[in-house]
């Protein structure tokens, strides 16, 4: 070029745009460029020259950046062109063959895809099950938005309590601007069905105006209750629930308008709620919804409207649009000031507290929302780890033993990027089909739980975002196991592969041991956490509830205080049931109670030894002097609660066996002082003295060793009351002789049915929490998701080391030593994993356990389960290891010899 | 066998100018894109990206040889090979022709051009 160079700018330019235009050449085929890049670059540089020289420097790069670009399309064009023959191949024809080529693959290797769907079905669903677990447990209903909600307690004192009087309601509803406050209650009652037909236990939903609209609900049948309902006479309109829809009016699309009898009351039908929505909260379980006004507490005459005193009504509320609960609790705590002022005969003490609304109720904190979803989330992870683990070993020992094809695939012109489409099909073929499979499985599960309780539970339903998050989780992780595999052997070298005639040999063996150490020490901590649960789910149907069931009679839980009781009134109730069905034919003892043992309702308290500081959660009811004696519940130190133990008298206490060592250790508990208060109650707490040791007793969930204690229902009535007889007879009459006796007191109750304590139990056996069974199954699959991953690591990692073991073979090993060896090498594999993972069960396991155990209350995970866990671990390698063992051990050394 | 216009597929732009540039000589690269631009008075252009492109895939149809250089070609770089268009590529370029004056006797009957009196 020297006769073309001109001034030093021009030269710089001229120079830089000849190296533009030779990097453009790069998007030309190799063989084109070796044939024209001289004559390319040569006509490029003298139509530079021309341009610069006509038009100057802009002019020339203009040409230059016009030159490079179009070097470019026409590189491109001709790669295309010598790839396809000169036709022009459509990139969906490329992934259509791709496709193609992948199904054929995957059907001529049914074991390894067979292993693979199994694997990312068995791991998806159980991440499936855990999002549905998560979104039932914890997750309000749909369309419920948590911002801005809040529950709103009643300051009583240092106390804070569920219950409203209706004039305070009213009152706060008046002065809260455009915030919204909602009051609610429930109450158990009959649904009629008609002459000669057994009417059926329902629970009803008072709620007043703006119930559902507060909680973003819109029925889809009819309407919500409005504030107009209020001013209708005659029969009381009624929100149905999606249950009773199906099972009490066969899913009529007439519904709307339909009457139907409650308690003797006439009621009509105005709307459905949503299929999922059975109230705000966990545990409402509403079958219906009726207007507050309705209440019989609200009726006229009912002294209970006027009544500051009476408080029974339970209240929800959101903060203005652009205001948060803190600021609601501000206004709402300023009307309950204005009213301690105007009524210092009731509202002397008496304030109020807003807390973020929270499904579980507002106890479940941020905080222990947020360790919950983590804990779940934890376990998802895991779990799709492990199976991106397993598939993914798979995959590369699949791709290292077809090194050689693709190795030819490349050298007949496949390009890196086609090799990895072509790799990565595979993979996402079977991420398509496992999301469809587990979604079909999902949808079969829950109408299997439809079949056998009635309804989905709660929030469980596979919608749309279900099925989103299925597809994407499966896609995922079919991206995660087959991309790594796809990158490393799309740039295997021609040379090595097909000099290696193993076709894989080393390397794969060195991802061997990585992808099984791996997914052992991720398996054993969660086999250890899948262990304790099974175990602890089994424990339930298994254990000792500490009170002696045959001859035992339990009526329901009667909440007097939405009847307008006080607690006065309900000690007299009290008093007068119990002599009255002591007066029953073979009766032999009779208890009053608030809560049984198995009751799922009672309230737990915080109880702290002064002494020693000790602090424990524990579960409280209020019996009688004969609680112990009915129920069989023996006193082992001290005595029971007794006829003496009323108000006036220093409050005493009697706490199980296992409350009490927990609290005094070898102390005796006798005579000790207890402090009892509400979790996050400030100032004194009331202190009791212990009186007696009792057994222990079970919990609603049948589990043994739970925290109880018990207060004299005489010196602390509650506001509700269940009966409890020890009978020589349990037939149809006496228990309806019961309900009577009740009734005959005040009419104004419904008669509470009546059954044995054993058909309770019975019940909650059967009727599992969802949790227990979801644990269940999980543990099974987990189990069996490690086996077939290590199956099938095992299995194609003795394939690819089949000459190997016909040489050893062919020297004189035995078949039995070939097992021993295979196995002893899954072992050595496994063993830094069985170790990695028996230090994370603990540390993980048991982090997760205290949580999850806090929550659902089942027994802790001992030194033996730990143990387990890791021998489990190894029982799976070992079985998973044996049959590719015993494969290898039979294969002739000759052919394995002769194979290529 | 000679090939028929009517059995001639349509020509890339970019192919059918190469070859009309082509003429009847021999022509290097760079004089191809010297005379297409020259001939349309700088109305049409060829780059050097496409240019190349054009002769090798027309090369492999047949419609353009390679040739050496003449012994007098004095460009004082390195060595050029020179193209040339066979009958074939003739043949491919009349076809195209042929089409094009259907359609510019259309645009003169629409008056959207002026008549040629051809």
């Amino acid at each position: 070029m020297n006769d073309r160079e001109g001034p030093g700018l021009r030269t710089v330019v001229m120079r830089l745009a000849e190296a533009l235009y030779r990097g453009s050449l790069r998007a030309f085929p190799p063989r084109h460029r070796d044939r024209y890049s001289t004559e390319m670059v040569d006509a490029f540089q003298r139509e530079l020259v021309d341009r610069t020289t006509s038009g100057g420097t802009s002019a020339a790069l203009i040409f230059t950046l016009s030159a490079c670009l179009d070097g470019v399309r026409a590189g491109v064009g001709e790669r295309r062109r010598e790839g396809g023959g000169g036709n022009r191949p459509r990139p969906l024809e490329g992934l259509l063959r791709d496709a193609t080529h992948a199904l054929r693959s995957l059907a001529r290797s049914w074991i390894f895809t067979g292993v693979s769907l199994l694997s990312l079905s068995c791991g998806l669903g159980i991440a499936m099950a855990v999002f549905l677990l998560l979104r039932q447990t914890i997750e309000p209903p749909f369309h419920v938005d948590e911002e801005g909600l809040a529950e709103v307690f009643v300051r009583e004192g240092a106390r804070v309590v569920d219950g409203w009087s209706y004039p305070d309601f009213t009152d706060v509803t008046g002065s809260v601007g455009s915030a919204r406050v909602v009051g609610w209650t429930t109450s158990e009652g009959m649904l009629d069905a008609g002459e000669g037909e057994a009417g059926r236990q329902i629970r009803t939903a008072y709620v007043s105006p703006g119930y559902f609209d507060l909680l973003g609900q819109t029925p889809p049948m009819g309407r919500a209750l409005t504030a107009a309902d209020a001013a209708l006479s005659g029969s009381t309109p009624v929100v149905i629930t999606d249950p009773v829809w199906k099972s009490w009016f066969a899913s009529d699309p007439e519904v709307v308008g339909r009457a139907l009898t409650v308690d003797g009351a006439p009621h009509v039908v105005v709307g459905v709620a949503p299929p999922y929505f059975r109230g705000h909260s966990a545990g409402l379980n509403a079958h219906l919804f009726v207007p507050l006004d309705r209440h019989p507490s609200l009726s006229p005459g009912a002294s209970t409207r006027f009544d500051r005193d009476a408080r029974w009504l339970r209240v929800i509320a959101r903060a203005a649009s652009g205001t948060t609960v803190a600021e609601l609790d501000a206004v709402i705590a300023a009307t309950m000031e204005g009213l301690s002022a105007a009524h210092p005969e009731t509202n002397a003490d008496r304030g109020s507290l807003a807390l973020p609304y929270a499904w579980q109720g507002a106890e479940v904190r941020n905080t222990e929302g947020f360790i919950i979803r983590a804990a779940f989330a934890g376990i998802q992870g895991l779990v799709l780890l492990i199976v991106c683990l397993n598939i993914g070993g798979m995959v590369l020992v699949r791709s290292a033993t077809r090194e050689r094809e693709l190795a030819l695939r490349m050298a007949i012109g496949s390009s890196r990027g086609r090799l990895v489409q072509y790799l990565m099909a595979e993979s996402v073929l079977i991420g398509i089909a496992g999301g469809v499979l587990v979604i079909a499985a999902l949808q079969a599960g829950v109408a299997f739980l439809v079949r056998e309780i009635g309804a989905p539970p709660q929030n469980v339903a596979i919608d749309g975002q279900v099925m989103a998050v299925c597809m994407g989780l499966s896609l995922a992780a079919s991206v995660a196991f087959g991309l790594l595999p796809a990158l490393r052997f799309s740039r295997a070298s021609l040379v090595s592969s097909m000099r290696d005639g193993s076709g894989g040999g080393r390397r794969a063996g060195r991802i061997h041991r990585f992808a099984v150490a791996g997914q052992v020490a991720l398996a054993v901590p969660v086999l250890i956490v899948a262990g304790s649960v099974t175990r602890g789910a089994n424990s339930m149907t298994t254990a000792e509830y500490g009170v002696r069931s045959d001859g035992l009679i339990v009526s329901d839980r009667l909440d007097l205080a939405p009847q307008g009781y006080s607690p006065s009134q309900v000690q007299s109730l009290a008093r007068s049931v119990q002599a009255e069905v002591n007066a029953l034919p073979g009766v032999t003892s009779t208890t009053v109670t608030d809560h049984t043992p198995l009751d799922g309702s009672r309230a737990s308290l915080v109880v702290t030894s002064p002494t020693n500081g000790s602090t424990i959660d524990a579960r409280v009811s209020r019996v009688d002097e004969y609680f112990f004696a009915t129920m069989d519940i023996p006193i082992l130190r001290g005595r029971p609660i007794s006829a003496d133990d009323i108000s006036g008298v220093d409050p005493t206490i009697v706490v199980t066996t296992t409350l009490a060592d927990r609290l005094f250790g070898t102390d005796d508990p006798i005579g000790q002082r207890l402090a009892l208060h509400s979790r996050g109650e400030s100032g004194e707490p009331q202190l009791f003295t212990v009186v007696g040791v009792s057994g222990d007793v079970a919990g609603a969930f049948l589990e043994s060793d739970t925290d109880n204690v018990f207060l004299s229902y005489w010196q602390h009535p509650g506001a509700a009351l269940t009966v409890a007889v020890r009978t020589s007879s349990v037939d149809e009459a006496f228990r309806t002789a019961m309900g009577d006796a009740v009734v005959a007191l005040d009419p104004s109750l419904v008669a509470p049915s009546v059954r044995p304590f054993s058909e309770i139990i019975e019940d909650r056996g059967r009727d599992m929490p969802i949790w227990s069974v979801f644990f269940t199954i999980i543990s099974g699959l987990l189990l069996g998701l490690c086996a077939l991953g290590i199956y099938g690591i095992v299995a194609f990692a003795v394939a690819s080391r089949t000459r190997e073991i016909g040489v050893r073979m062919s020297l004189g090993a035995s078949r039995e030593r070939v097992v021993r060896g295979v196995l002893w090498d899954a072992v050595r594999i496994a063993a830094p994993g069985l170790v990695v993972g028996g230090v994370l069960g603990v540390a993980i396991g048991l982090r997760v356990l205290n949580q999850m155990y806090a929550q659902i209350g089942l027994p802790m995970a001992g030194p033996s389960i730990m143990l387990a866990g890791a021998a489990g671990a190894l029982a799976v390698v070992l079985a998973a290891s044996l049959s590719p063992a015993r494969r290898a051990a039979g294969v002739d050394p000759m052919e394995a010899l002769r194979a290529d | 066998m000679t090939a028929h216009p009517e059995d001639q597929p349509t020509l890339s732009p970019s192919d059918f100018r190469i070859l009309l540039a082509l003429g009847d000589g021999d022509m290097h690269g760079y004089g191809i894109m010297r005379t297409l631009s020259e001939r349309t008075e700088g109305r049409e252009s060829v780059l050097p990206g496409t240019l190349y492109a054009s002769l090798a895939r027309m090369v492999d149809q047949g419609l353009v040889e390679e040739r050496d250089p003449p012994p007098d070609d004095a460009s004082g770089g390195p060595r050029r090979r020179y193209y040339r268009r066979t009958e074939r590529g003739r043949v491919a370029a009349r076809a195209e022709s042929e089409r094009l004056r259907v359609l510019l006797s259309m645009a003169e009957e629409q008056d959207i051009l002026p008549a040629t009196g051809g």
